[in-house]
């Protein structure tokens, strides 16, 4: 299972928002709330920690087919190290674990949950206004050799987007995300 | 306070942070934040302090977690006000 997330930095997540009484504490643990207003740059960290959350949330609910819920501060975030360019770490739901990868530039951070390391996936990050569902059904139709006029993406009663062809639901697990100028898919591989 | 005044208030404050600005010509309380105004999830933070703000109340974890819908939220605001 697969979740995704990107933030534009000249957006974030809305300038000065983690000064905001009560900001920080609706979404973030009191340990993270701490990381972040220790952190060097707190707007950024208040980024990074939120895009883990909410890629390991696209995955978590994808994986359970769960209803959506809005409870970021259940989902407990751990950072590997501290390397600017890219940061690994671990967010923990309910007993289940989500490995992030986060990429980061001055405009945006983009991060990404999947359940293992061995995890094979392809992604694409888009630095303009895309049209992201065309690209993704671009890209599904060649790893799986079908017509792109015959994918279509529909959503479930959760919500979650699936790709069917033909009446045929795609054994697919993909997740896009968008902000700003800014968006990406990801789509996993079969091994 | 009538309900139609709590959806009438809750429409003012989500306006900033709606992204298809189609979806408020018929706001009520079916509106769904993410699917229907595209508010980014990002941003219900957001209007779940200022709903706070707006009628004095404490939103608490387990109210916030089903707060999805402008029914959701006028009926977390009564809820807290009564």
């Amino acid at each position: 299972m697969i979740g995704n997330d990107i933030i534009d930095l000249k957006l974030s997540l809305g300038k000065n928002n983690w000064k905001r009484k009560g900001f920080l504490n609706k979404l973030f643990s009191e340990e993270e709330q701490d990381q972040i207003l220790k952190s060097k740059d707190p707007e950024f960290s208040t980024c990074l920690l939120w895009a883990m959350k909410e890629s390991a949330y696209k995955a978590h609910q994808r994986r359970f087919d769960l209803p959506r819920i809005f409870n970021p501060k259940a989902y407990r975030c751990e950072l590997n190290g501290d390397k600017r360019a890219s940061v690994s770490g671990k967010v923990s739901i309910d007993g289940n674990s989500y490995l992030t990868k986060v990429s980061i530039s001055k405009e945006y951070i983009y991060c990404y949950a999947t359940l293992s390391n061995s995890t094979n996936f392809v992604q694409k990050i888009y630095f303009k206004p895309t049209d992201l569902k065309l690209e993704l059904i671009n890209a599904v139709s060649k790893q799986q050799n079908l017509p792109k006029e015959k994918i279509f993406i529909k959503k479930t009663s959760q919500f979650i987007p699936f790709l069917i062809s033909e009446n045929q639901k795609l054994f697919c697990n993909f997740s896009m995300t968008h902000h700003g100028d800014f968006s990406a898919f990801i789509m996993e591989l079969r091994n | 306070m009538p309900e139609k005044e709590i959806l009438e208030k809750l429409k003012a404050i989500v306006t900033p942070y709606v992204q298809n600005k189609e979806g408020l010509e018929n706001f009520d309380e079916k509106t769904d934040f993410l699917n229907d105004l595209k508010i980014n999830s990002a941003n219900l933070v957001d209007v779940v302090l200022d709903v706070e703000d707006e009628f004095n109340i404490e939103i608490d974890t387990e109210s916030m977690n089903g707060m999805l819908t402008a029914g959701d939220a006028k009926n977390i605001i009564l809820q807290k006000m009564a």
